[in-house]
């Protein structure tokens, strides 16, 4: 009974499992220098310093008692998985965002950093 | 393999951002500075400003979609037309961690919101008031 029901049963299985994996990764990335942000001192550095440092941000945000340049570099990691009757596919997104906070003369009053991005992971959806 | 384009069943996932903790008690407002808050959680999501208010977002986001397909090809080879039936299901839920700070930095609210512990089917057969 088990041999006569084996062969069919374990083609069915392996036609079934038939498909592809695929790994991705999407960067809009390049890290940030540890160095520069050690150099970085609140009541001293200016925006001018900041953009000299970072190159320009990837946003600003006027505030009500001054300005926030904010850096923004992201990683995105992708696994897709196709057999026969099933696809399943998961991304994993994580960035490397720095704040920097201005009074109105340009002067950093703080900063926030979130290194996240090398976070990014592949893995199944589930 | 005669299966294939039959019946299909697909899912997706999107995950973007790191787990957001419930803060409970662990900011004052009158007391707790913009300063305290970076220190402690690091670079927000975003940064907006409303009248004379500043607000720092924290934000995780994940996306879920399931969807199956019903198909029969066969018919296109002997009568020109086939049927095809499918349904999805995409639900995006965020959780979201929001300080309003006032023109002096201090937090004058905070909003904490963790949607992404809701069921996947109650939030996707759930009606918009609920």
């Amino acid at each position: 009974m088990i041999r006569r029901y084996f062969f069919p049963v374990t083609i069915g299985f392996i036609l079934l499992c038939t498909g592809c994996f695929v790994f991705g990764t999407s960067k809009d990335y390049h890290p940030f220098d540890p160095d520069d942000l050690e150099s970085i001192q609140p009541g001293i550095t200016t925006a001018t310093d900041i953009s000299g440092l970072f190159g320009a941000p990837t946003s600003t945000v006027e505030l009500s008692n001054g300005n926030a340049y904010i850096y923004h570099r992201s990683v995105a990691k992708a696994t897709l998985i196709w057999l026969v009757l099933v696809s399943f596919a998961n991304y994993d997104t994580q960035v490397d965002q720095i704040v920097f906070f201005f009074d109105k003369n340009d002067l950093l009053t703080h900063y926030g950093a979130s290194l996240n991005a090398d976070k990014a992971g592949y893995g199944l959806p589930f | 393999m005669s299966f294939s384009g039959c019946l299909s069943y697909q899912y997706e996932r999107r995950v973007e951002g790191v787990e957001i903790k419930d803060p409970a008690d662990a900011y004052s407002l009158g007391k707790t500075t913009i300063g305290n808050v970076l220190c402690s959680l690091g670079a927000p999501d975003e940064v907006h400003s409303l009248d004379n208010t500043d607000l720092l977002v924290y934000q995780r986001s994940l996306f879920q979609e399931n969807g199956l397909s019903l198909g029969i090809p066969v018919f296109d080879m002997a009568t020109g037309w086939s049927v095809k039936i499918s349904a999805a299901g995409a639900v995006t839920r965020y959780d979201t961690l929001i300080f309003w700070f006032n023109s002096q930095g201090t937090l004058q609210d905070i909003v904490f919101e963790k949607a992404s512990g809701r069921s996947y089917l109650k939030t996707l057969f759930s009606k918009q008031n609920d």
